[in-house]
């Protein structure tokens, strides 16, 4: 009876660990699907690296959001990720014990806030800012919602992740190697460098994964605040549209236009392609890292 | 009368909040031999060690008292920087720390940090100062193999090798040989009683065994308290202190 018990708990666990593993499949397997109907009219490399979007004329081109989801995740990247990177270096490294304590919650929080509010937020300050500030520091024009825009308020709710995981990194390497480090005569700041972020370099690679994972299916703020124009952006200073926002400002709205549909089915499923694309690679990276560290 | 020692400890004393670890401590360390710090363990050895290491800075909530002079510098002075305290000593802790990075770099970190850049005098330093570890015709084909891949009596051999290429002079050991081997322990033993002619050597053990074999010079530190010290000959043969009697005689540990 005992035995019985624990074969039936062990079987149903192995279930309830495949679903989630096979659910990746079937999503995209649905997607392919439903997006049969619009692979019928063009081809999957038109469909992608086409500029032009006129879906009343029946051309579907989707660069612009793929550029657009590209862009906004890069410039949030280039400035969260040093940003939040050093951070986490000095609340591990510098800061005493009480400034430590009294941040890491506060820094969680910002994880917790609603996406929306974030996208209010970028209205309210980040908008004006770019548009009536930055952009005119550089002589151009900005009507401030654009991809500079969705970078920055994505760079924020990007950076809890990042510090957070860096945070728990830095605090595995073990305090010896910091003092070995330290009594050849390095400063702090030279144990960081060549001892901690080398020590860290694999958990630190994963913390910008996370974080960029994040960035790339992030919708609502970011919407709020691109601009949303189906144009290649030239600038940080245009507007874009990334693929999470077409899909969500259009779905069940555009309907009767024959094909739309099946062509955010198709967005759909260049996005979770885009995301499976990037965390492969960064598996891979990963290895290769963990192999030249050790 | 004998002249003064490079490294006096004077009256110090280190708490961590309201716990005292060290209580007025005075003790001169003979150069050029080898002084062995010995007691149960909390009794603070290893926070004597690393106080003379400045290692205890960044600890929170540290309160150090009292001086320490290496000729006549006082390292607690707010004007002496650490990193110029800590090049003058070379730190060998209790399990082998290998750095992150090549068997040549962990020697090259130290000398490329206090500024020299010169590949080849860096090649030169770093095949003597293995050479001088015994541990030359051991890695001279893996000089660019990770570290960690040394056996440990191999890591701690080159520890040993890497805090002594920035030209200490005085060499701390923290417990060296608790992760290893009887073996690598011995060869550990040998090369600081070789150094002793070049260097002033403090190690920390609870190996009492061991302080017979390597000590010049004894320290017995209990509950925070230098309770005796003095040559090693006469500290095993007549301990003046009842407590020395009890430690020694296995009565407490």
């Amino acid at each position: 009876m005992r035995r019985l018990k624990d074969l039936l708990a062990r079987r149903a666990m192995f279930l309830l660990t495949a679903v989630p593993g096979l659910l990746v499949f079937l999503m995209l397997f649905g997607l392919l699907l439903r997006s049969r109907a619009i692979l019928a009219f063009h081809s999957f490399t038109g469909l992608l690296f086409g500029s032009g979007w006129h879906p009343l004329k029946g051309e579907f081109g989707f660069l612009p959001f793929l550029a657009g989801t590209l862009w906004v995740t890069l410039v949030a990247m280039i400035i969260a990720v040093p940003v939040s990177l050093l951070t986490a270096v000095y609340l591990s490294e510098y800061a005493p014990r009480s400034v430590r304590e009294l941040t890491k919650p506060v820094v969680d929080l910002l994880a917790g806030i609603p996406s929306v509010v974030y996208g209010v937020w970028g209205v309210l300050m980040v908008v004006p800012f770019v548009g009536k500030v930055l952009a005119p520091l550089f002589g151009v024009y900005s009507s401030g919602y654009s991809v500079l825009s969705g970078g920055i308020v994505l760079a924020i709710m990007v950076f809890p992740t990042i510090i957070h995981v860096a945070l728990e990194v830095f605090s595995a390497v073990p305090h010896e190697l910091r003092e070995t480090s330290l009594s050849l005569g390095a400063t702090t700041w030279e144990t960081v460098k060549h001892v901690v972020l080398r020590k860290g370099l694999q958990g630190i690679f994963a913390a910008v994964v996370l974080g960029l994972s994040r960035a790339f299916g992030e919708t609502m703020a970011v919407l709020m605040v691109v601009g949303n124009v189906a144009r290649l952006p030239k600038s940080v200073f245009d507007p874009a549209y990334p693929l999470p926002a077409l899909i969500a400002n259009n779905y069940g709205e555009m309907m009767s236009i024959p094909r739309y549909d099946s062509a955010l089915m198709f967005a759909a499923l260049v996005l979770l392609l885009v995301v499976l694309v990037f965390n492969l690679g960064a598996r891979f990276i990963l290895v290769k890292i963990e192999r030249k560290v050790e | 009368m004998e002249p003064q020692p490079h490294l006096r400890i004077r009256n110090l004393s280190v708490s961590y909040g309201a716990q005292e670890v060290l209580k007025n401590v005075s003790l001169d360390v003979p150069d050029r031999k080898i002084t062995v710090i010995i007691g149960p363990s909390g009794c603070g050895k290893t926070t004597l060690l690393k106080s003379l290491n400045r290692l205890l800075d960044s600890v929170d909530g540290v309160r150090i008292e009292g001086h320490i002079f290496i000729d006549d510098e006082d390292i607690y002075d707010p004007r002496v920087e650490a990193t110029h305290i800590r090049k003058k000593m070379g730190l060998l802790s209790q399990k082998p720390q290998v750095l992150p990075m090549s068997v040549f770099d962990n020697i090259a970190y130290g000398p490329k940090i206090h500024g020299l850049r010169d590949r080849k005098r860096l090649r030169v330093l770093v095949e003597r100062e293995l050479k001088a570890a015994g541990l030359w015709d051991e890695v001279k084909d893996r000089l660019h193999e990770p570290a960690s891949r040394l056996s440990v009596g191999q890591q701690q051999r080159l520890c040993l090798a890497r805090g002594l290429a920035v030209e200490p002079e005085i060499i701390l050991g923290d417990e060296p040989t608790s992760a290893l081997d009887p073996q690598s322990s011995r060869i550990v033993e040998q090369r600081l009683i070789a150094l002793k002619s070049e260097y002033t050597v403090i190690v920390v053990t609870h190996i009492l065994r061991q302080a017979r074999r390597i000590a010049d010079h004894l320290a017995f530190l209990y509950l925070g308290e230098l309770v005796e010290h003095g040559p090693a000959a006469e500290f095993f043969a007549n301990p003046r202190d009842p407590r020395t009697r009890a430690y020694l005689t296995g009565e407490i540990s």
